[in-house]
């Protein structure tokens, strides 16, 4: 829920200072931590199929928003992982989980006026953790922040 | 011949498509619940007003009015509009989401606001476009599909990180931060 540059940039931080310490850690994976960091947000293709829409053709009604929970995002990496042969599968996965997980961690800290977040743990528990409310999707200075770290990141790994 | 691998990675695939669709089909089933402080939303309020006078609910929409505030809520069954009692300040065209008390014949009593103008949603919106680009761009670089692996593969010069020659690499990654 914050934006998703925020989100693809931190994920670019992560893996990019990972690779600093971890050799097999390649530019690839560093997109595939990107991607991962992508996953959550995947509920938006309720701005392109509004669900509303599939109802009548499937015949029961369905909810994108489980892409932005953990049982529905780790399905989604599962599914990734399988679409990449075996040698790969083991560093795509780590990377997917990475910017996966930093995803959530983020959307945590949103504002929301009901003082609480979103179901994080679904399906394990439907519980809506509280936020400390640091900032809203629609803030600018967190892609900001982001960004200045993602070209320090660059720096030390790529130039120093 | 039967490739084993092959067969149990497609099976592993047809699981986790099908496990995925499964939770597409109950998240849908979630009531609202306040113990685990998840509040009615716009689309349950849209469903059945009268059912939720008195909760506490969570909404979302735009300011089509300023005096009195006026929030239209667009939902899964249509659109409604709710008047605020207790808004924050508001202005024609902002984005808020209430915390608020139901009460009869459409008010929303508000406890708690954030707004957001209109132009900051966009921002939002074409900021996250943006980044879906430059991941899709950074992807169809370094990525490509085999066809006799059935599979994703990384591009060799994406690939060799270890290869020690901090130059190229350099060159491979400060490439992309252009596109």
């Amino acid at each position: 829920m914050a934006d998703l540059l925020t989100h693809v940039l931190v994920a670019y931080v992560l893996a990019t200072l990972a690779s600093i310490r971890y050799e097999w850690i390649s530019p690839a994976h560093v997109t595939a931590a990107m991607a991962g960091a992508m996953i959550p947000d995947l509920n938006r293709l309720e701005l392109v199929v509004p669900p509303e829409l599939v109802e009548p053709a499937v015949g029961i009604p369905i909810s994108w928003t489980a892409f932005h929970t953990l049982g529905g995002s780790l399905l989604v990496v599962a599914i990734g992982v399988l679409c990449v042969p075996r040698e790969y599968r083991r560093g795509v996965a780590a990377m997917a989980l990475l910017g996966m997980a930093s995803h959530h961690a983020l959307d945590l800290l949103v504002t929301n006026p009901t003082g609480h977040t979103y179901p994080v743990l679904w399906p394990l528990s439907a519980y809506h953790p509280p936020t400390p409310g640091l900032y809203l999707s629609s803030d600018r200075w967190p892609a900001a922040v982001a960004g200045v770290a993602a070209a320090a990141a660059w720096y030390l790994r790529y130039r120093r | 011949m039967v490739d084993r691998p092959r067969t149990l990675r497609f099976a592993l695939l047809v699981v986790a498509l099908c496990a995925l669709v499964g939770l597409f089909v109950w998240f849908a089933t979630v009531e609202p619940d306040p113990e685990r402080n998840h509040y009615p939303d716009g689309d349950d309020l849209g469903g059945e007003y009268d059912a939720h006078v008195g909760d506490r609910v969570a909404v979302g929409g735009t300011i089509v009015a300023s005096d009195p505030a006026v929030l239209e809520v667009d939902h899964a069954h249509g659109t409604s509009r709710y008047e605020l009692r207790n808004p924050p300040a508001v202005e024609e065209g902002q984005y808020v989401r209430v915390y608020a008390t139901a009460r009869p014949d459409y008010e929303l009593v508000v406890d708690d606001a954030v707004v957001i103008d209109g132009w900051e949603r966009q921002y939002m919106y074409g900021i996250s476009i943006l980044a879906a680009l430059w991941v899709a761009a950074r992807t169809a670089r370094q990525w490509r599909f085999d066809a006799n692996r059935l599979g994703f593969v990384p591009r060799p010069d994406s690939a060799s990180s270890t290869a020690g020659d901090g130059r190229s690499m350099a060159t491979a990654d400060g490439g992309d931060r252009d596109g």
